[in-house]
């Protein structure tokens, strides 16, 4: 369980966020939406443990986050994946830094590129990877450290239309068949609406509104009106003036 | 037609070719002996090259590589210190801007005094030149990693040296590349100019003394040398930066 308490972010003279307080039960999904700005990426640096707030606390299964935690993965948009390292090391270097054994990473590194589809690509550099095939490395390298709290930012904002809902499907294929928690960050409402189980409307570092959503998870959410229908819901949220 | 296709294909051999015949075709319309002809000098140089020529060369490419190391280890320290810290950054950064531009080869008489007439003063002579280049490329290359990317690595939980080792000295390398490229041209010319006091060998005072004896196709032998030489090392960077950057090139279509 993530309990996130009056928490205050400011950079310099700007706030980034203002007296934040959210509670997202373990093994559900949690999206954050708003537009660039208003302080979605800074709250989950915060939840990540890379930058320090101002005031307030976060609290991950009872203990209060003070810097980074082992259990918990971090996806970006566009930046995760060292340049220099193949996609095979990109994935094993964090294990390796981990102490694991060398066959135990070959197996699970393997293992992984095979279910994500990427084993011919092991020994390519991710400049020569697509958009889409990045964000599957991205995703592996953040499995294989077994999480328990997946934050994703913007995961396939990059993306085209038809590879982001692949990615979104393997996501939530993730998050089903393991026991995580997971709270994703984006300005896409679609993604919003097909990844969160709650879905949290933010304003200027605040929340504007939560939204229960029971669509979320079923198989061809997507093609169904009542989809869209929660969609709107966000959208008119997303647009109504404080 | 044939053959000259694969000439040009020998990227080495065509630049060659090409300074060869412009040399040949100056040496013909000045018609002086201070520009002697191409193949007096291929042929002098061939003679003086294992007893004379390749002794030379060989104390100053000692000199040269001295430097070198000593202002990637200082520089790259340096660099690396200041690119991390930002207290140190702004500190250090002011005096080294105000250091860079200053005439350093004017210093060599002082250098002289101080550390003596041997190699000394003519391997600090070259540090203190180039060891701007490399602390400033080093900063950039720190400086220039994406927020982005520090914040995924470290959300990755790594220790501060699993951090240099798999991030900042990484991302600093191809920037390293190029300052050493840049070096080396700079060092070569410093020490034609270092090597003309206190010295009997290297390939400046060589140049410099078949000058004096107004023999210049020995004076030219030492000119090719020194190209040569240029070539090698230019030759071996672009070896090492295949073999330690090889994402370089990933991905990368040649314009």
């Amino acid at each position: 369980m993530i309990e996130i308490k009056d928490l205050s972010v400011s950079y310099e003279n700007e706030v980034a966020l203002r007296n934040f307080s959210l509670t997202i039960a373990k093994n559900t999904t949690c999206a954050i939406i708003g537009q660039s700005g208003c302080g979605k990426t800074t709250l989950l640096y915060a939840l990540a443990g890379l930058i320090q707030p101002s005031s307030g606390t976060i609290r991950i299964d009872g203990q209060t986050l003070h810097g980074v935690r082992k259990k918990t993965s971090l996806i970006l948009q566009d930046y995760g994946l060292l340049p220099w390292k193949r996609v095979w090391d990109n994935m094993a270097f964090p294990l390796k830094a981990r102490g694991l054994k060398a066959e135990e990473i070959e197996l699970k590194v393997s293992a992984l590129l095979n279910s994500l589809s990427l084993s011919e690509y092991r020994n390519k550099f991710p400049a020569e990877l697509s958009g889409g095939q990045k964000q599957r490395v991205a995703i592996g390298r953040a499995i294989a450290l077994e999480p328990d709290l997946l934050l994703m930012d913007e995961a396939s904002s990059a993306l085209d239309a038809l590879t982001r809902e692949t990615i979104q499907n393997l996501i939530l294929n993730i998050y089903k068949a393991q026991n995580l928690t997971l709270v994703l960050v984006t300005h896409n409402i679609e993604e919003a609406v097909f990844l969160g189980q709650r879905i949290v409307v933010m304003k200027q570092g605040e929340i504007k509104h939560i939204l229960d959503n029971p669509y979320f998870g079923l198989d061809h959410g997507r093609d169904s009106l009542e989809f869209y229908k929660i969609c709107l819901e966000v959208r008119r949220w997303l647009n109504e003036e404080a | 037609m044939k053959r000259l296709r694969t000439v040009l294909k020998q990227k080495t051999l065509y630049g060659a070719l090409i300074i060869l015949l412009a040399w040949y075709l100056l040496h013909m319309l000045l018609n002086t002996p201070a520009i002697p002809s191409p193949y007096k000098t291929l042929v002098n140089f061939c003679a003086i090259f294992p007893g004379t020529l390749s002794l030379h060369l060989l104390v100053s490419l000692g000199r040269i590589t001295a430097a070198l190391v000593i202002s990637l280890i200082l520089g790259g320290l340096i660099g690396l210190f200041i690119g991390v810290n930002q207290r140190a950054d702004a500190l250090i950064t002011p005096i080294v801007y105000m250091l860079y531009p200053i005439p350093k080869i004017a210093f060599l008489p002082i250098l002289m005094i101080l550390l003596g007439l041997g190699n000394a003063p003519k391997i600090v002579l070259i540090v203190i030149i180039i060891i701007f280049q490399i602390i400033l490329a080093v900063r950039d290359g720190v400086k220039e990693i994406p927020k982005e990317l520090i914040y995924s690595v470290k959300s990755l939980d790594l220790s501060s040296g699993q951090l240099y080792r798999h991030l900042i000295l990484p991302a600093v390398l191809p920037k390293l590349m190029t300052a050493l490229r840049l070096c080396v041209g700079v060092s070569i010319s410093i020490l034609f100019f270092g090597e003309n006091f206190a010295t009997t060998y290297g390939i400046g005072y060589f140049i410099m003394n078949s000058w004096m004896r107004v023999d210049y196709v020995e004076m030219f032998s030492g000119i090719v040398a020194l190209s040569l030489l240029g070539l090698a090392l230019f030759g071996l960077i672009d070896l090492l930066e295949r073999r330690l950057c090889p994402w370089i090139k990933a991905g990368k279509k040649d314009l």
